[in-house]
């Protein structure tokens, strides 16, 4: 569904307004609720926001990624702890479950923001970390995998392969032969590595299996890694508004320090960076809204948060530096980013993976470009 | 008055594939093979065919309107008309006939002036090389210190331009000069004027660059007197008629097109050296394809402001520098994974990267240096304080 100019401009401005920057908040959340406030997550579920890009039947409104970067963006540059980009993954796993599945009503809680899940990281062409063995309609699982865990997931999103067949399943928090183990990241993060030993699913716990599901996890990934990005672009627009305003407003040797040229420079540069994960945001939610090859989607959903995650990565290093030794303090409220930035460039893939991500989905230039034969003969 | 050659249809009532189309095809089937993509600057000696046949076409001012002997193209068929020569690798020669002088006649000059000068940009007869820097003045351009005396219908000019692009192709030149050196700011006091290169007191001297080529030139102004009909617009008021110029021409010089054409180098250097599989080098190379395809992802929100007729902001110099940068980056590495046959220019590959790598330097230094470009956004669009 589009989204007319107007609905987009009340959307934005309606999340900015409930994520508006809140350092002491964030740092309440972060020391005393476990890194996750579920209230927050539950009023983001009465205005709709989290069906943002579920299907109407689903009790979503079906905006797709151009949805979700509005409603991430705000979140990013609130410093909120949502698992937002985590539940578009999730949603897009399971947008084409049938409706007379039991899955299809866990679908529409997830949607509303009364049940969370948690979700498998991709393994990046490493192969599925976890086996399963199918016998008539009945499935084992067995093995370990990582996964990006909220606070009060009831179950977990996992794909696992048998050697020929991909299989996407719903493993509750309480099956029998899953334990957790659960990993403390920077600003209240979590994440849970996950063993899966004997865990029997029956066919209710299946949410696809067969044909279509690595096409499946593809999608919900990218869907994901461009909601991730639209999130550190948030994040970014943040930090550059406090570095921004600490250049003009910090004085030494009788004047602004934005006033010397290395500090300006080193500004737009980092203003720089922000600007291209803009435009690089906007081009793969339109390339994912507008049915693009899957492939080029995938290469550009990637390069976005190639983008993202080393634009962040910069603009949050380069504003300590400048803003001299408070911008190492737990107190000044760019810790809170620094901190979430780290975990949100490490729990989707890194840069790294993502670039090559991005080679094994565009081994070729995009088409429509230069002519390379033509270029390098006429070269000569 | 009747200028240059009467168009073959009204270009902008034609849907913007059915133009590309056209375009494209009449380069595919005309444009030298061996002028594709060349690496360095292309002479009038090299190239002066292809742009007389344009001329003759009545495609060599796609900028100008119709009226004066220009395609008349609407910013979005302009965008298309230059990214298809890009495309193509068509060389950019002197053209800036086309670019500057016919505009700012266009906008500023008199009728008599037009009727003197634009025929002659027009049909190729005249081509133009720009005196602006100096020695002393090349960022600080407005400090520019070339002198222009008024005396009755006279302007006597005496001084020293440099960097002047072709000069040695060229039979006129547009300059800058200080024609009052007592107005109240440096910017004050410079006239736009016109002269012919043949004007008794210019002498010309190619400056040899460090790939040996001579692009550029010094040119020496002795006493050089042309009539005050020469300067357009009024005098003492030629910064504003310079500064005029800058309108959505800015995005060109941010084109992702050159970058790109570093990524297509690359990778046949990277073949050439059979790193193909090599994952450092595969890393690297996502790193710069990624690079230069947000770069255009940018580019397009540009274009399509220029599109949308809203013209462009500060905050175009962002084009220039990522372009710019890029392409350095890319010539560099191309290099550092080809080792000595890269320097090598006699063979594959260092006939092309060798050219390319010196190709790369120039750009973040002219059409506004890298340091300027920043210091625009760090003040247009970042508020920073000066001090």
């Amino acid at each position: 569904m589009e989204l007319d100019d107007e609905i987009a401009r009340q959307l934005r401005e309606a999340v900015y307004s409930f994520a508006k920057p809140d350092p002491a908040k964030a740092r309440a959340v972060r020391d005393d609720m476990g890194g996750f406030d579920l209230h927050e997550w539950r009023a983001m579920g009465e205005q709709g926001w989290l069906a943002a890009t579920a299907p109407e039947r689903l009790g979503g409104a079906d905006l797709g990624a151009a949805g979700a970067t509005m409603i991430a963006r705000p979140l990013g540059y609130g410093m909120k702890s949502l698992p937002f980009a985590e539940l578009t993954f999730a949603l897009a796993c399971l947008k084409n479950i049938p409706e007379a599945s039991g899955l299809s009503k866990r679908a529409e809680m997830l949607a509303s923001g009364h049940q969370m899940a948690g979700i498998v990281r991709c393994n990046f062409g490493k192969g599925s970390a976890v086996k399963v063995m199918e016998s008539r309609s009945s499935y084992r699982l067995e093995g370990r995998a990582e996964a990006n865990v909220s606070g009060n997931a009831s179950g977990f999103i996992v794909p696992a392969s048998t050697g020929h067949t991909w299989g996407l399943f719903w493993v509750a928090l309480e099956a029998p032969g899953l334990e957790l183990k659960e990993v403390r990241l920077p600003a209240g993060g979590r994440s849970v590595s996950l063993a899966f030993s004997k865990v029997d699913l029956s066919s209710d716990d299946v949410i696809a299996f067969g044909a279509g599901v690595p096409e499946t996890l593809c999608e919900a990934l990218d869907m994901s890694l461009i909601t991730r990005s639209a999130e550190l672009l948030g994040l970014m627009d943040r930090v550059l508004e406090l570095s921004l305003d600490h250049l003009r407003s910090r004085k030494q040797f009788g004047r602004a320090i934005g006033s010397f040229q290395v500090l300006q420079h080193r500004a737009v540069d980092m203003w720089i960076q922000r600007e291209l994960t803009e435009a690089a945001v906007k081009a793969a939610a339109r390339a994912f809204d507008n049915d693009t090859a899957p492939d080029w989607r995938s290469a550009l959903a990637s390069a976005a948060m190639v983008r993202a995650c080393s634009a962040a990565t910069a603009i949050c290093n380069h504003s300590v530096q400048l803003h001299g030794a408070i911008g190492i303090t737990d107190e000044y409220e760019l810790s809170l980013h620094f901190n979430r930035a780290l975990v949100l460039t490490n729990t989707l893939g890194t840069a790294f993976e993502h670039r090559r991500r991005f080679m094994s989905m565009a081994p070729k230039a995009d088409p429509g470009k230069l002519d390379t034969q033509q270029v390098l003969e006429g070269a000569a | 008055m009747m200028y240059g050659v009467p168009q073959e249809q009204d270009w902008n009532s034609l849907d913007d594939e059915v133009f590309r189309d056209i375009i494209r095809k009449d380069l595919e089937n005309n444009y030298p093979d061996n002028l594709r993509y060349p690496p360095r600057r292309l002479k009038w000696s090299e190239n002066g065919e292809w742009y007389i046949r344009m001329a003759k076409k009545g495609w060599i001012a796609p900028n100008w309107p119709v009226e004066y002997g220009g395609m008349g193209l609407d910013p979005g068929k302009l965008l298309i008309f230059i990214e298809e020569g890009e495309r193509w690798g068509v060389g950019r020669c002197l053209d800036l006939g086309v670019q500057m002088v016919g505009p700012v006649l266009i906008k500023w000059g008199t009728d008599a002036q037009r009727q003197e000068f634009l025929p002659g940009i027009l049909s190729c007869e005249n081509r133009w090389c720009q005196g602006y820097s100096e020695p002393g003045s090349g960022s600080d351009l407005a400090s520019l210190r070339t002198r222009g005396d008024i005396s009755g219908d006279t302007l006597t000019i005496n001084g020293q331009k440099i960097w002047t692009t072709l000069a040695q192709d060229a039979t006129h030149m547009f300059a800058l000069v200080r024609t009052n050196p007592a107005a109240k700011t440096k910017q004050e006091g410079i006239s736009f004027v016109l002269l012919a290169m043949e004007t008794p007191g210019v002498v010309i001297r190619p400056i040899r660059d460090f790939a040996g080529h001579e692009e550029f030139c010094e040119v020496f102004l002795d006493d050089v007197r042309v009539p005050v009909s020469n300067i357009v617009g009024e005098v003492d008021d030629g910064w504003n008629v310079a500064k005029s110029l800058l309108g959505f021409e800015r995005i060109f010089i941010g084109s992702p097109k050159l970058p790109e054409y570093g990524l297509m180098v690359l990778e046949q250097a990277i073949a050439a050296a059979g790193l193909e599989n090599d994952q450092a080098v595969r890393d690297q190379l996502a790193q710069y394809r990624i690079d230069v395809l947000h770069l255009s992802q940018v580019y397009e929100k540009f274009a399509q402001q220029v599109k949308n007729g809203d013209g462009l902001g500060d905050d175009v110099s962002l084009l220039k520098i990522i372009a710019t940068e890029t392409f350095q980056e890319i010539s560099s590495y191309a290099l550092e994974i080809s080792g000595l046959r890269g320097i090598a220019d006699d063979a594959p590959p260092g006939d092309v990267l060798l050219p390319m790598l010196y190709r790369s330097r120039p750009p973040t230094i002219f059409g506004g240096a890298n340091e300027i470009q920043r210091n625009i956004i760090s003040k247009r669009i970042l508020h920073l304080p000066s001090q």
